[in-house]
Parts: C-alpha cells; sequence; structure tokens
C-alpha cells in the first residue's frame, strides 16, 4: 500500500480569503476606499494640481521659473517632479496671496474656488491641506496607536502589579486637560506643526491603552489561548500571534475615526494661536479664514459661500471616507461583532 | 419635555430679549487691554479711553472742535509774565467720587504728582519741561551720584512750580514761557486727581518726605492702578484686567449725563464683535479698515457708520527700525542676527521699498486713506506733502541689501519677529506683508509674525527689545512737536524705544522749540521730514479715514481726534 504523502497545510492567500471576499462585497467598502484613494493621489500629485499657481518663494526654492513651473511638475521625468512630489520646501506649504484685502472674492477662472479673506488662495490651501490632513493625522495616530499598545498590551497580557501600575499612570494621563498639555508643550518646544502633533499624540494614547487591555483581558479567557498553552507555545507566541491580532480589531475602527478627528483638533490649535502660523496650507486654517464670513451681507447670507463650503466638505468627505474604510475593515475581520 | 420645563424655556427666551442692552446702559466692544488707570502713568488710547471719562482736566475741548475750549474744572484763567505764570480760578462746589471736596489741594497734589513719579514710560515728560526743565524724573535727569543738594534743587523745583493761593487758585510757574502750555492742560492725564483718598491709600503723601521713594516708580504697583476717585461724570465700577465697568456719578457737578452705566469689553475677534454689533449686545464697536466696513457692516439694518470727509486724524503711525535691540533671550531676534541690524541704513531702506503702500490703501482702506510723508498729521503745521514716500520695489531692496553691511548680510542671512497688537488687522497685514516680501528675495531671510497683547506690546517695545514694530502715536497736545520730538529727538518717547540717536535731527529739533514765528517753524519741520526721509529712519505708514460704527439708536456722536475714545460718554445717548 502506497504511504499518502503527507499534506502539508497550506495558508490561504490573501486574496482568496473570506476577509477579502467580505471586503470587496461591502458596497459601503469599496465607497470608503475610492474616497480615500482620492485624497491619496490629491496629496501626492498637489505639486502637479497647483503648478500653476505656486508661491514665489516655493518656485524659488525648487529653482523654478514660474513659466517652466507647469511644464515641469507635470513631467515625471524630470527631477524636479520627483523633488517637489516627495520632499518639498517648507515654503510650498504657504498658501500664496493674491492683495491683502480681508473680503474674500468669489470663484474666476484664475481662481477656480475663489479667495478666503485676506487674499488666500482656496485651491491651493486645499490641495496641500490634503498632505498636511495625512501628515497630522497618520503620524498623530500612529504615535498615539504606538504608545497604547504597548501599555495596554503589556498590562492586559502581563496583569498583576504592572496592569496596576500601568493603568494608573494611564488614568493621570488621561485626566490631564489635553488642551493645556499642548499649550505646555508648544510653549516649552515651540510652535510648529511636529510639536502640536507630538503633544495631541501623547494625550490621546489613554484610549488605546484602555480599549486595547479590556480586549485582551477577554481574549486571554478564550479556550485557543488554552489550547495553544496546552501545546507548548511560550508566553510571547501566544501573545503576539493569538491574543493581540484578535483584541486589535476595535482599535483600528477607533483609529480611522481618529485620523478625522485630528484635522479639527489641529485646526482649532490654529486658531489659539498655537499652530503653524497664519496662511500654512491647513484645511482647519481655511476654515478659520472664514469665520467672519459664514454670513453674508443682509440679502445675501450666503455670498461668501465659497470660504466655508469648500473647506468643510473637503473636511466631511476625508472623514467619512476613513469611517466608511474603518467600518469596513471592522466587518471584513469580524463580521459578527 | 416635561411640562414644568415649559415655563424655564419661556423664562429663558424673555431673558434673551432683556439681554439686548438697555436705554441707559452703553456697551463698547474693542480690543486692546486697558494698560493702567493711573492718570500720571497712562500713555496709551486704550487706557485714556477710559481715564477721560471718569477724571477731569481743568480746560476740555468742546465737543469736536480743536480750537474752542470750554472750562471744566476751572472757570477761568489768566497768563502773566510773558507766558512764564498762568493762574486758574477752580470750579466751587465740585466732588469726587469719594465724597471729598475738590480744592487747590488736590491739583496742586495732582500736577506735582505727575512732576515727581513721571515715570520713562509716562506722559509726565512734557509737563516736566515747562514746570522744572527737566524732561525726566529726578533720579533718571540727575543721575545716580547726585548728592543730596541736587535732589533738594529738583523738588524745590517742583515745589515751586505748582502752588495755590487759597482753596480755589491754581498757580503755575514755568521755568520759560511755552506757548504749548495751555494745550497741554487739555491732555486727558492732566486730570485733578482726590488726592485725600489717594494719600489715605498709600500714594505719595504730597511732601517732602517720601517724594523721592516715588521719583521714577512704576505706577502700576500702587493704588490708583486699578482705583478711580475723579470728578467726572462716570466713576469706575470694576476693571477686572480686562473689561471695565463704570456707572453715572450721581453726585456730579454738571449736567447728568443721559447713559447710566457703561461697559467696555475687550474682545479681539473682529467677526465677535460684529456678531455682537448686530445682535445689539454692543452698542458701538471697533470695525478696524473699510474693507470690512463695506463688505460686513454697511447696510446692516440697525446700524450706523458715522463719517465725514472733514475728520481728520491727529495720528501718526509707523513702522520703527530698532537701531540696537536689547534684552537678554531676546525670543524676537535670532541668536546669530546682529543686533544692530536696522542701524545700517540700507537696510532700513530696502524694509521701506517692500512695503506696498498702494496695496493697504486700496485693499484696506478701499482707497479711503492717504500716504504720509511723514511721521506727522496732515493737517497740522510743518507738514510737508511734496517729501518723496518709498515705493513697492522689490528690485531697490534686493540692491539695498546687497549692500548692507558690506554686501555680507546677504550671505549671511538674519531671522527677525515683526510684532504687531493682537487685534489690529491693520498691522497685522502690514507685518504678514513684509513677511512675504523679504523672505522672497532670500531664503536666508527669516522673518516671523507674531501678534502680542496691547500691555506686553507695549512694555517690550518700551525696554526696547522688538526689532520692528508698527506703532502709532495720537497727540497729547495739537502742536507739531508732539509728533517730532516723539518720533525723531534721540530722547523722543518712542524714538527712544529704536535708539534713534541722529545729531543733526536733535539740532533741528531743539532750534524749532526755539523759533517762536510759525512759517520758520514749519520750515524747519520740512527739513526734517525729508532729512528722516533720507535716512529711512522709520517707514510712515498711511493714515485711514476715520469711521465711527454704532447701533442707529446711539445718539450724540461726533469726532473729536483728540479723544482716545473719538467722543465722550457723556455725550451720547440712545433712544
Amino acid at each position: 500500500m502506497a504511504e499518502l504523502a503527507a499534506m502539508k497545510p497550506q495558508r490561504e492567500s490573501f486574496w482568496r480569503s473570506r476577509v477579502w471576499k467580505r471586503f470587496r462585497r461591502n458596497p459601503l467598502a469599496l465607497v470608503g476606499t475610492a474616497i480615500v484613494i482620492f485624497y491619496v493621489l490629491v496629496a501626492i500629485f498637489a505639486p502637479a494640481l497647483t503648478a500653476d499657481r505656486m508661491g514665489r518663494n516655493c518656485l524659488r526654492d525648487l529653482g523654478l521659473k514660474r513659466t517652466e513651473a507647469a511644464r515641469v511638475l507635470r513631467n515625471p521625468l524630470h527631477p524636479v517632479f520627483w523633488r517637489a512630489t516627495v520632499a518639498p520646501p517648507k515654503s510650498c506649504y504657504r498658501i500664496p496671496r493674491k492683495g491683502y484685502s480681508p473680503v474674500p472674492k468669489p470663484p474666476s477662472k484664475k481662481y477656480p474656488l475663489g479667495l478666503a479673506g485676506g487674499g488666500y488662495d482656496i485651491y491651493y490651501g486645499l490641495v496641500w491641506g490634503t498632505r498636511t490632513a495625512f501628515y497630522v493625522g497618520i503620524l498623530v495616530v500612529g504615535i498615539a496607536l504606538l504608545i497604547g499598545i504597548l501599555i495596554g498590551g503589556a498590562s492586559g497580557y502581563i496583569g498583576g502589579w504592572v496592569d496596576n501600575l500601568l493603568m494608573r499612570f494611564t488614568d493621570v494621563i488621561y485626566a490631564f486637560p489635553g488642551l493645556v498639555l499642548v499649550m505646555v508643550v508648544v510653549t516649552i518646544f515651540g510652535r510648529s506643526l511636529t510639536t502640536i502633533m507630538l503633544a495631541i499624540a501623547v494625550v490621546g494614547w489613554p484610549t488605546y491603552a484602555r480599549m486595547l487591555r479590556g480586549n485582551i483581558l477577554k481574549t486571554k479567557a478564550q479556550d485557543y489561548v488554552d489550547a495553544a498553552r496546552a501545546l507548548g507555545a511560550g508566553g510571547l507566541r501566544i501573545f503576539f500571534k493569538h491574543v493581540l491580532p484578535n483584541s486589535i480589531g476595535p482599535l483600528i475602527i477607533l483609529a480611522s475615526l481618529d485620523i478625522g478627528s485630528i484635522v479639527l483638533s489641529v485646526a482649532a490649535l490654529s486658531f489659539l494661536g498655537l499652530g503653524p502660523g497664519i496662511g500654512f496650507a491647513d484645511w482647519g486654517q481655511m476654515v478659520n479664514f472664514a469665520r467672519g464670513w459664514i454670513v453674508g451681507p443682509p440679502g445675501e447670507p450666503l455670498k461668501y459661500w465659497y470660504t466655508w463650503v469648500w473647506p468643510s466638505l473637503m473636511i466631511a468627505l476625508f472623514v467619512l471616507g476613513w469611517n466608511l474604510l474603518g467600518d469596513a475593515v471592522r466587518d471584513a475581520l469580524d463580521p459578527r461583532s | 419635555m416635561k411640562r414644568w420645563q415649559i415655563p424655564l424655556i419661556l423664562l429663558g427666551f424673555l431673558s434673551l430679549a432683556w439681554a439686548a442692552t438697555l436705554k441707559d446702559t452703553y456697551v463698547y466692544m474693542t480690543h486692546g487691554d486697558v494698560d493702567t488707570l493711573d492718570p500720571a502713568q497712562a500713555y496709551d488710547t486704550a487706557s485714556l479711553g477710559i481715564i477721560e471719562n471718569v477724571y477731569e482736566t481743568l480746560y476740555t475741548y468742546k465737543k469736536d472742535s480743536l480750537t474752542e475750549y470750554e472750562p471744566l474744572l476751572a472757570t477761568s484763567y489768566e497768563i502773566k509774565d510773558g507766558g512764564k505764570t498762568y493762574v486758574f480760578h477752580l470750579r466751587k462746589g465740585v466732588k469726587f467720587h469719594s465724597g471729598n471736596a475738590m480744592t487747590c489741594k488736590d491739583a496742586e497734589y495732582s500736577f506735582e504728582r505727575i512732576l515727581v513719579t513721571n515715570p520713562g514710560d509716562g506722559p509726565g515728560w512734557f509737563f516736566a519741561e515747562s514746570l522744572v526743565g527737566y524732561d525726566s524724573n529726578a533720579k533718571s535727569a540727575l543721575g545716580e551720584n547726585a548728592s543730596a543738594e541736587d535732589y533738594e534743587k529738583y523738588w524745590n523745583l517742583i515745589d515751586h512750580s505748582v502752588e495755590c493761593e487759597g482753596l480755589y487758585t491754581l498757580r503755575f510757574n514755568l521755568v520759560k514761557p511755552d506757548p504749548t502750555f495751555f494745550a497741554k492742560l487739555l491732555y486727558a492725564g492732566a486730570a485733578i486727581v482726590d488726592s485725600k483718598w489717594a494719600i489715605a491709600h498709600g500714594e505719595w503723601s504730597g511732601t517732602k518726605k517720601d517724594w523721592l521713594d516715588w521719583a521714577g516708580k512704576d505706577l502700576r504697583q500702587g493704588y490708583l492702578h486699578k482705583h478711580m476717585s475723579g470728578t467726572g461724570p462716570y466713576k469706575l465700577v470694576k476693571w477686572d484686567g480686562k473689561n471695565v465697568v463704570a456707572e453715572a456719578f450721581d453726585g456730579y457737578w454738571g449736567k447728568k449725563p443721559r447713559i447710566k452705566k457703561v461697559l467696555v469689553q475687550i474682545v479681539d475677534e473682529k467677526a465677535t464683535r460684529i456678531e455682537a454689533l448686530k445682535r445689539g449686545d454692543a452698542d458701538r464697536v471697533t470695525v478696524g479698515d473699510w474693507a470690512t466696513l463695506e463688505s460686513q457692516v454697511r447696510g446692516l439694518p440697525g446700524i450706523k457708520v458715522w463719517e465725514s470727509k472733514n475728520w481728520a486724524p491727529a495720528s501718526a503711525g509707523v513702522i520703527f527700525l530698532n537701531f540696537k535691540v536689547e534684552g537678554k533671550d531676546n525670543p524676537f531676534i535670532g541668536k546669530n542676527t546682529p543686533r544692530d541690524l536696522f542701524s545700517d541704513v540700507h537696510v532700513r531702506r530696502a524694509f521701506a521699498y517692500l512695503v506696498d503702500q498702494d496695496a493697504l490703501i486700496e485693499d484696506l482702506f478701499l482707497g479711503h486713506g492717504i500716504k504720509l510723508t511723514m511721521a506727522l498729521p496732515p493737517s497740522f503745521l510743518g507738514y510737508d506733502p511734496t517729501i518723496p514716500v518709498y515705493p513697492y520695489d522689490p528690485d531697490k531692496a534686493e540692491a539695498e541689501f546687497k549692500k548692507a553691511f558690506g554686501g555680507k548680510l546677504w550671505d549671511q542671512g538674519f531671522e527677525i519677529t515683526i510684532t504687531f497688537n493682537q487685534g489690529n488687522e491693520f498691522r497685522q497685514t502690514v507685518a504678514e506683508m513684509l513677511k512675504a516680501n523679504v523672505e522672497a528675495l532670500n531664503p536666508k531671510f527669516k522673518v516671523n509674525t507674531q501678534g502680542l497683547q496691547w500691555p506686553d506690546y507695549l512694555k517690550s517695545a518700551r525696554n526696547k527689545m522688538l526689532p520692528i514694530w508698527p506703532l502709532g502715536w495720537v497727540a497729547d497736545y495739537a502742536d507739531p512737536d508732539n509728533f517730532i520730538h516723539p518720533f525723531y529727538h534721540s530722547k523722543g518717547a518712542l524714538a527712544k524705544r529704536q535708539n534713534l540717536n541722529i545729531p543733526e535731527l536733535d539740532q533741528l529739533i531743539e532750534e524749532a522749540r526755539k523759533t517762536v514765528d510759525p512759517n520758520k517753524r514749519a520750515e524747519i519741520y520740512k527739513k526734517i521730514g525729508r532729512l528722516a526721509h533720507e535716512l529711512a529712519v522709520n517707514i510712515p505708514l498711511p493714515s485711514q479715514n476715520p469711521f465711527i460704527v454704532t447701533r442707529d439708536n446711539v445718539k450724540g456722536v461726533y469726532y473729536n481726534p483728540m479723544r482716545s475714545g473719538t467722543f465722550l460718554w457723556k455725550d451720547i445717548y440712545k433712544e
């Protein structure tokens, strides 16, 4: 009798997995993904999209003359295209101004979305603001997630006095008034986008830590963890292979929701004078420019609609995209919860 | 919704209706915190806007006239000895807010107090010049190594300069004739303070005993900083550091004002102020510029815009350039930037070429403004409209920068912060404009902009810490010397904040002071303006035509450029 060759258990390929199938069958998932991809493309191609309206300083720092800017920045074969796309100089984040009038100007051929109060080009601000939104959103949430996972994970898995200590520490940070902490950090380390982001991240991780710890405690009690231990798996292996992946789901949802709201927090801080300076391309700043113009003169209440409609739409769509994506990922990973 | 909640909600709505200000209450919303309420220390429009309604002077301007005066705490006066002696007859039956009666003793105390304390950042200097012959207080004027005799002499000068003859006759003995002295007495800080009340609360005793302790003292530490007892139609109820509450004084000697309660609210946000005006929560607000006026305020129901082609401001604004920036750990200038950056005329001219005056007048004033050729209001004697104004020319600016410091500045670069007072959008725009234009020339030029609260702004400027800052000056008294001296003389109140010291300018200014013939004086002032332009000691900013915005039920509004608040609360009423 021939011996049957032992069949090696095959890992299901991701693209054939149930997770992917569930994801791609969910129409909202596709909408969310499409929206996020749209923003990703806008962010990546920001220099190409705004090549014809760049500010003086940005062009000077890229070494371009105004006449050749449009041609060069839309040509992927030119090295300056890559410089502008991958590592643009800081001055490119300054929204160019046309005049100094505090009164907004409606959309025109040259300025398709109009000029905000102070002469700021709304289109430029929104396009480069997408880069800022991703930078801020992903970095802040990334750092907060990292700290939260480390502390929450250690706390939940190790338990005992470590758990107690870490959770009390988390409580202290949680109780801290976030705004005050941000102001203190900015005062010490100076006004810049980086310091604000670090400050928000440092105050934002407790939520993740607590949530992860709760989920870990729940997962630890599951049967398959006992089974793994019975089979001889070590502590770390159990943690990284069995416990963590099953506990992290809700965190992903929370993180995806936070990416959108971080943009608004940075806007609020800009308003308080803690932001990266007036004129920096940031959606929140664009909303601030519209502050005094939301209601127009009597008889024409929507006269300056373009100052707040465009930035609000950008922010709302961004948040919506991430929400849908986050929901869809959660549904795909675990349709029962 | 539970039944018992309904009356609560109704009450809520009713209270909202009452929230719109009542007929006898006047709410003024503006930006710029009060610096101090002590008339011997206050030297800014935010503070004097309160002082001019609570304290009173001997004589004052009649409504909106700059040339007609009416007696206030004095009923008549005479000038004797060829202008060296002024005798004022004081009004009888005047009471202070504390209840004390006003006599010559209070007047003598008030003026001597100004001369004794005369803090370096206060208004005392132009009184001291006429009355004791020095422009600063005893400690600054005589120095640290002065002998007891020197101080004795100074005290005698003060004591002798202001004297009482009986209860109601006040006598000023000047050191030399000063044709501007009467005008100086119209300044809101030349007010009569309740001496008994002040002394009882720990202020200077009024005698030789402790005068030296008070010489040059910062009066913001004293009782009069936050408390007021004057003779004016309004008395101070409270100043909490931000807002000022005042109410009509029952024992006022003159006509009782129709407005009984006044609230001055400090709100830096323009949009908030305009909203409050629309809702009726404020009766008058500061709008700022014509562009905002025409686009957001004009035509709103219930709002009135007061304006007139005849209104001319008695003020001038410039961008100050500090010849030598001081202050250890100064956050407004880069560590490697030379502190004497602006001592080089090429740097100053370069900055002057980067201010786009036309854009400011067009975009912010909507054309309702004029360029100033020198730091003097065009309506004053000695103004020369033919002096050129530096045009906006980035190429010329670049050429000047390249010549600066022998060509080294262009390679080394610099980093400075342009500050402005928070809420003043005009100055903020000037700062942002300079930032954009300077940085566009050379990536090594770094210019930051920062808004400061008004009292902090003044303090930093007075401490000579600001490298470059826009500021305006309202006349203390209606004479060109009150602009020329502060702006261009090395000891001038403003010029000393920028360490300005140009002997030729000093000489011309002193010569003008001795000249009596107005035409000859005018010629000298024109010369000063031209020299100042060549050396670009500061950058004059365009002057905006004034306007006032109130609710349409506010009546009696007028424009007096010498009043910090443009009109007095006692003259208006609401229908």
